[in-house]
């Protein structure tokens, strides 16, 4: 039998990973990533349905999207940013230039992937990667938010395209332990 | 219109680009290096960006600026991007991880416990990017703006705001709603791109230039190609050049009905937003069958193109064309003609046309003024054969350019189709060889969605360029913002600052 504060524990985790509200932060890009995020709310490749809304707001996001790599500049807004966020929140790094600079690795004014600016949570990989791998990221990341940040892996989760005509509908996370 | 700065052994070698009329005059100046050039701007207002930029990018000293941004328009470090002496710190880190660290450590707290710092990263040997370091100061603004006057309000609008997708800063001073004052904070997608391609080779540079925007990634590969092949004495295949205008104009039909779908969630017809997405999902479909990616095609390469529309794909591209024009015929009631549309956007921002030539706009921008400049009438890549009319209006508000755009989306695919239509019959020969060793100098230029889109690369006979300095349409066009959005609501700033089609990645590179 378990009891209200438990059945209210997991009642309020599973509320978490559904209907994820997202803020994106260009961090620096050509705009390719970010053109497919937009494509991503928009009719055809509707993240709508899962109830993903873009808030430019960070206070009220769950998930912040990233894409571009980080500069010199642009590292303080992209932290600043993250701070703003409430927890519980997450990371998702969308293309190669989030992870490593990509093709910009090297370039003058550019630091390199966004990790160590912010914690990483679900990477995407891809220049740009398609609108059905970032969806794909997105609810990963979701998923984490039932979890207490310590139980979070190390490294970053790769997000994948979904399976065409599937729809998960409830992601597959463990809801065992009663914790906050 | 633009200038370029190129470093050498004994000086600066400064080249200002002149253009009228589809005719280009070069002026150069051979400069010592601590010698001087007294700034433009009482001649030609719209200087004010490249100055800034040449100033703090290659050390040129610039004297009566009238809008000085100290060093700090793209960059919180001072030091020029250009080839130097390797400077190390003891540890062996390069000069600029040094910059990095000293940065972070000053606006990154830890994180967790964990320290931030940045990773060992590799930077070509030989070729370091900075000459001297020096930190911001704590306190030390980014822009050199004056402080605002009493009775007025300063609002820092962006560098991340919901209705831009790009990061970039206007400083908005405010007396009540009305704007004031702007002075725009860019650098938070400066890449330093026109560095970062003197260290690859001439082809190892197309992806790389191919990636300096997204939206109008082939208007800077045909640009980039373009100016190769004028160095190295070829010329492309018919075919190729057919393809290359059938590509290009697909960009620009995306590229304005992306716009138009981001100026109708600036006004809030989130509705029009997403139904011009939607019929962009067809020309993203269209890139996808013909070039293998949805965005990023990777289709130019140098002497021609790399990939061939062939005869058995013709019916699915005229079908998909055929779809958006009926998607833009449900569109246009709502686009064109429309009250509520044209009471947000009529009026605003305006700009007078000679206001728009002494500037330098290009693009939509200008001829929504009143301009009738487009580079395509100059007849690069297939337009000395499929001509067109440079689509112009006079009212030179925000509701002007939106009809300019929305014009051009049906020349664009008239375009197309007569693009494709040539390609029967033709030889299937896609390229030509290009050397990869080039020797000189050549200059290109093309309409990009935003307007014109100016290269000028220097080859020395190796195989990596020695200077490519790119032009972009919206540096161009940022002149106009500090002009039209004093006078405007502050409601109306977004829609003001999205109507010249602001591409940031393109202007800071």
């Amino acid at each position: 039998m378990i009891g209200p504060r438990a059945l209210w524990g997991r009642w309020v985790r599973r509320a978490r990973t559904h209907s994820p509200w997202v803020v994106h932060f260009d961090c620096g890009g050509c705009n390719g990533c970010d053109i497919e995020i937009l494509d991503l709310l928009t009719p055809v490749h509707s993240a709508e349905r899962f109830g993903v809304v873009n808030v430019g707001d960070p206070r009220q996001a769950d998930i912040l999207l990233v894409t571009g790599p980080a500069n010199l500049r642009n590292a303080a807004v992209l932290r600043t940013t993250y701070d703003q966020m409430v927890e519980p929140k997450a990371v998702v790094a969308i293309g190669a230039c989030t992870a490593y600079g990509g093709i910009f690795h090297g370039a003058p004014n550019v630091l390199g992937g966004i990790h160590e600016i912010v914690p990483v949570d679900v990477h995407v990989p891809g220049c740009p990667p398609r609108p059905e791998a970032i969806l794909g990221g997105i609810l990963r990341a979701a998923a984490l938010l039932a979890q207490p940040r310590s139980q979070r892996p190390a490294e970053p989760a790769l997000g994948e395209a979904q399976p065409a005509g599937v729809w998960r509908a409830r992601p597959r996370v463990s809801l065992g332990a009663d914790d906050a | 219109m633009t200038a370029s700065t190129i470093l050498q052994a004994d000086g600066r070698r400064v080249l200002y680009h002149f253009e009228r009329d589809d005719r280009l005059r070069h002026l150069e100046l051979q400069l010592a290096p601590d010698e001087a050039v007294p700034s433009l701007g009482s001649v030609y207002p719209g200087a004010f960006m490249v100055e800034n930029e040449m100033k703090e990018l290659h050390g040129l000293p610039i004297t009566d600026l009238a809008i000085d941004y100290g060093g700090r328009l793209f960059r919180d470090f001072d030091g020029i991007e250009s080839p130097g002496p390797q400077l190390a710190a003891d540890d062996g880190r390069s000069a600029r991880e040094v910059a990095g660290a000293l940065r972070l450590d000053a606006c990154v707290p830890a994180v967790e416990g964990r320290e931030v710092r940045p990773r060992t990263s590799r930077v070509p040997q030989g070729r370091a990017m900075l000459t001297t370091l020096a930190p911001l100061t704590d306190g030390e603004s980014i822009l050199a703006a004056p402080r605002p006057v009493p009775g007025t309000t300063v609002v820092p609008f962006g560098p991340q705001h919901p209705v831009l997708a790009e990061p970039i800063q206007l400083e908005l001073t405010l007396r009540d709603e009305v704007v004031v004052d702007v002075v725009p904070g860019l650098g938070y997608v400066h890449r330093g791109i026109e560095v970062a391609s003197e260290q690859r080779t001439f082809s190892e540079d197309l992806p790389l230039l191919e990636r300096i925007c997204g939206i109008c990634s082939v208007a800077h590969a045909v640009a980039y190609a373009q100016a190769v092949e004028a160095i190295a004495g070829v010329e492309i295949p018919r075919r190729a050049r057919l393809l290359r205008t059938f590509w290009f104009e697909l960009t620009r039909i995306h590229s304005h009905l992306l716009w138009l779908g981001l100026a109708a969630d600036a006004i809030g017809f989130e509705a029009l937003f997403q139904s011009c997405w939607r019929i962009r999902e067809r020309v993203l479909d269209l890139f996808d069958l013909t070039a293998g990616n949805r965005v990023i095609l990777g289709v130019v390469a140098l002497g021609g193109v790399r990939r061939d529309v062939p005869l058995s794909m013709q019916p699915a591209v005229s079908e998909a064309l055929d779809d958006v024009e009926r998607g833009l015929a449900e569109l246009a009631p709502f686009v064109v003609g429309n009250e509520a549309t044209a009471l947000r956007l009529a009026g605003v921002a305006r700009i007078a046309r000679d206001e728009a030539v002494s500037l330098g706009l290009v693009g939509p921008t200008a001829r929504a003024s009143g301009v009738p400049a487009d580079v395509r009438t100059s007849g690069y890549a297939a337009h000395d054969e499929l001509s067109l009319e440079p689509v112009v209006e006079e009212a030179g508000d925000a509701l002007a350019r939106t009809v300019v755009r929305w014009r051009e989306l049906f020349d664009s695919l008239r375009l197309c189709r007569e693009a494709v239509d040539r390609l029967r019959g033709l030889p299937w020969q896609l390229a030509v060889s290009v050397p990869t060793r080039l020797r000189g100098e050549a200059t290109s230029r093309v309409e990009a969605p935003r307007g014109e889109l100016f290269y000028y690369i220097v080859a020395d006979g190796g195989t990596h360029p020695s200077r490519v300095r790119v032009r972009t349409p919206t540096f161009a066009n940022l002149a106009a913002v500090v002009r039209m959005l004093p006078g405007t609501q502050l409601a109306a700033v977004p829609v003001g600052l999205l109507s010249i089609d602001p591409c940031l990645s393109c202007t800071e590179r």
